[in-house]
């Protein structure tokens, strides 16, 4: 079964929400917020007023993607998200903790569950298809991409699909003590970092799917695969042999490499020892470490696909080389404790 | 891989059951208290809460220590990885499976709080503690079990609200159709929090006495705490396996009511959604239904819309039915997998659960729930989980045939 990417929309850490000026990228640093859109474009005042940041972004990307794709009614809602909605639960925590559990906020409680942005896009597109939330470390994304190619398969068509955290003050303060973020900006290349972190980011992105290849659509999810066995290579030598593919037909590979040392050693080692000949690529400088932030690397695929180009920013060793065409993209996504996810992207026949 | 043109009309069978709930804590505990109609909804022993003295809840009379022990684990972990702990073990067993080593084994858990119960602990002593952050995420459990049992194939979690552990079951048994499962342990579980404690006193839905769902006079709903499982595989693996199909997973509905973020629709669109959909897909007749296990909170709101949802969808052909929240109050992400159990023993054992404390029927709908246990024939039943954000989903289980 293929899931064929009909549309696509981003709120990241760069402006990619109306498509991305690769000449124009934001630096990295250890704290990367999602640049947003004026929202009041998109939703009446009143109604901003009483959304979470992460409702935010997560409802106009949802909707925006939904709108441009040309679909009326999307046929099932899929949300992931890794740590949902931290403002409002902390926010809540807090307010049981100074208020010693007197006159607490019903609102806060009511937004901090983590289906509250599948919920609140549910709500505003009056959709009462299926409607899923996946919220497991940082696979969360690729689950719900799997229920998308079986919805799909079970002949549910037109899949709004997307993954979403966000990124606050207090749970960066909170984590950095815990050691998750590097010490200061002072990195360059983020593949050859020496030394341990990463950096947070947030992002909300949405995709439209479809069994067929409508409009003008570009690529398409081939297939998707999560394991939590510590088997990687014999998890993508499946994959491939599954869709009929050799190693060389991969031409691009996109890689969590996320600056951490240790995790960058081990996505490194598996891409030289296993990708010789396809170029390897990463994202985290663009978008911080998120738990959904696989969502935008299949932004990125779809974008590398489309425009048949992949921007140097993006490349680990900037002096390798793509061949003439851009076919299939392979996702590699591992991260501890124990998930490694592929998503494989390939370009459409027509 | 999600190969089109599979039969997906393969039968998803329950192999195995596993649970602990304040009315027990296990498969026999809980079954035994149902039959004999002993409610767990007491007052609040554990949850360490400044309105403690005020509420009831479907607390399992056990301290984290002591669920540690009785699991042989260790009582830093979270509430709510203890109480899957014990459930997913009881489930491995009663299902006699232990080869992880092959076969494409799977677990899906439905969770809400997660960790929230060990957050509370270190965060709210004041300072700002960084040992939560890891067991806060709500994937912990299903990691943690996953790795405990040996079940590397695949391992999800979901959260919908209330209807976490039925979108759990759902999901597994599709995975099974699909053909991407050979066997998956799916289930629920919540341990109570001061943070779901707090934010439903906060909505003033909570009953400060134990509830009484479907009954006119009911305030609100009492608060439960548990964990759940199912053991599920093809009727062909358990054939295979030579082990006993206690139940069928005949039919799913997973739809939303979309009408706002906590309150249902007043004509209960989703639910009615959602069990029609179950019923749909499973080809058997609403009229075939035995039981149904209402989702049943005793909040105003739900079993108002509930009732409208089963008027429409039974008419006057309105099975037996009862809310077993009665006995173990509302487990939140737990409910779907806690009720579904109640749901395949009660297939299993031929005998429906009563609705504890109900005295008049809610307005003019007539809707009288089973009061007494009692033994008949059950084929087939239907078990609802509604929750927050509109997440609705029905779930369909039949007598094996």
């Amino acid at each position: 079964m293929s899931a064929y990417i009909i549309n696509s929309k981003a709120i990241s850490p760069q402006s990619s929400f109306n498509g991305i000026d690769w000449n124009c990228i934001s630096p990295a640093s250890r704290y990367m917020s999602a640049k947003e859109p004026n929202y009041k474009d998109f939703f009446p005042v009143l109604k901003l007023r009483r959304m979470s940041r992460i409702v935010k972004m997560g409802l106009t990307s949802a909707t925006e993607c939904l709108k441009e794709s040309g679909i009326k009614n999307p046929g099932a809602i899929i949300t992931s998200t890794g740590w949902g909605c931290l403002e409002d639960t902390f926010k809540f925590l807090n307010e049981i903790a100074e208020k010693k559990e007197q006159t607490l906020s019903p609102a806060t409680f009511i937004q901090s569950t983590h289906n509250t942005v599948g919920g609140q896009i549910a709500l505003m597109l009056n959709c009462q298809e299926y409607n899923s939330v996946y919220v497991n470390h940082t696979s969360s994304f690729e689950h719900g991409l799997l229920d998308a190619l079986m919805l799909l398969n079970e002949n549910v068509n037109n899949i709004l699909i997307g993954g979403v955290d966000e990124l606050t003050q207090m749970d960066f303060a909170l984590k950095e003590k815990a050691g998750y973020w590097k010490e200061d900006d002072k990195f360059s290349h983020l593949p050859d970092c020496k030394s341990g972190g990463t950096l947070a980011g947030e992002g909300s992105v949405f995709f439209l799917l479809n069994s067929k290849p409508l409009n003008n659509c570009h690529s398409y999810v081939q297939d998707v695969r999560i394991r939590t066995e510590d088997n990687a290579k014999g998890i993508l030598l499946e994959l491939l042999h599954d869709n009929d593919l050799q190693i060389t037909d991969i031409q691009v590979c996109i890689s969590g490499i996320n600056g951490d040392y240790n995790e960058n050693k081990l996505y490194k080692d598996f891409l030289t020892k296993n990708f010789g000949n396809s170029v390897h690529c990463y994202y985290k400088h663009l978008c911080g470490q998120y738990d959904t932030s696989s969502a935008f690397a299949l932004w990125l695929a779809n974008e590398i696909i489309r425009k048949q180009i992949i921007p140097e920013s993006i490349k680990v060793d900037p002096k390798q080389k793509v061949g003439n065409r851009i076919e299939n993209i392979l996702l590699y996504n591992y991260s501890e404790p124990n998930d490694h996810a592929f998503i494989l992207v390939s370009k459409t026949g027509i | 891989m999600v190969k089109s043109g599979i039969n997906i009309n393969t039968n998803v069978v329950v192999t195995g059951l596993g649970i602990i709930s304040s009315i027990g804590n296990n498969l026999n505990e809980c079954v035994n208290s149902l039959r004999n109609e002993q409610t767990g909804i007491r007052p609040i022993q554990h949850l360490n809460s400044v309105h403690k003295n005020d509420f009831v809840a479907g607390e399992i009379p056990l301290s984290n220590k002591e669920l540690a022990e009785y699991i042989d684990s260790y009582d830093d972990l979270p509430r709510t990885t203890l109480l899957a702990l014990i459930a997913a073990k009881e489930a491995l067993e009663s299902a006699n499976f232990n080869s992880f080593n092959s076969g494409r084994n799977g677990i899906i858990l439905g969770t809400t709080v997660g960790g929230m119960d060990k957050t509370e602990r270190s965060y709210l002593k004041g300072i700002h503690p960084t040992e939560y952050i890891p067991s806060h995420h709500c994937g912990f459990t299903t990691s943690y079990i996953g790795k405990h049992f040996g079940i590397r194939y695949y391992s999800n979690t979901i959260s919908t609200a209330c209807s976490s552990a039925a979108n759990a079951i759902m999901l597994g048994a599709r995975m099974i159709k699909n053909n991407l499962l050979d066997t998956v342990l799916v289930g629920g579980s919540d341990s109570l929090s001061l943070f779901t404690f707090n934010g439903f006193r906060s909505l003033m839905i909570l009953d400060q006495e134990p509830c009484k769902p479907f009954s006119d006079d009911r305030k609100g709903l009492n608060l439960g705490e548990g964990a759940a499982f199912l053991f599920m595989e093809s009727s062909e693996s358990a054939k295979k396996r030579g082990v006993k199909e206690l139940c069928e997973v005949a039919g799913y509905g997973n739809c939303n009511d979309a009408f706002h973020q906590t309150a249902s629709s007043p004509d209960g669109r989703g639910p009615y959604k959602a069990m029609n959909t179950a019923i749909k897909i499973s080809k058997i007749s609403e009229k075939e239904i035995d039981y149904v296990n209402v989702h049943g909170t005793g909040t105003d709101n739900n079993d108002l819309t509930e009732a409208i949802a089963l008027k429409n969808i039974f008419r006057e052909g309105m099975p037996d039915f009862s809310s077993t929240k009665s006995f173990t109050g509302h487990c939140l992400g737990a409910a779907g997998a806690i009720e579904a159990v109640f749901s395949a023993t009660s297939i299993l054992y031929n005998e429906i659960y009563s609705n504890l404390r109900f005295s008049q029927p809610i307005g003019n709908y007539n809707l009288i729930p089973v009061t007494k246990y009692y033994k008949k024939q059950v084929k087939n039943v239907l078990s609802n989980s509604f929750g927050f954000g509109g997440c609705d989903t029905s779930l369909l289980f039949s007598k094996p045939a």
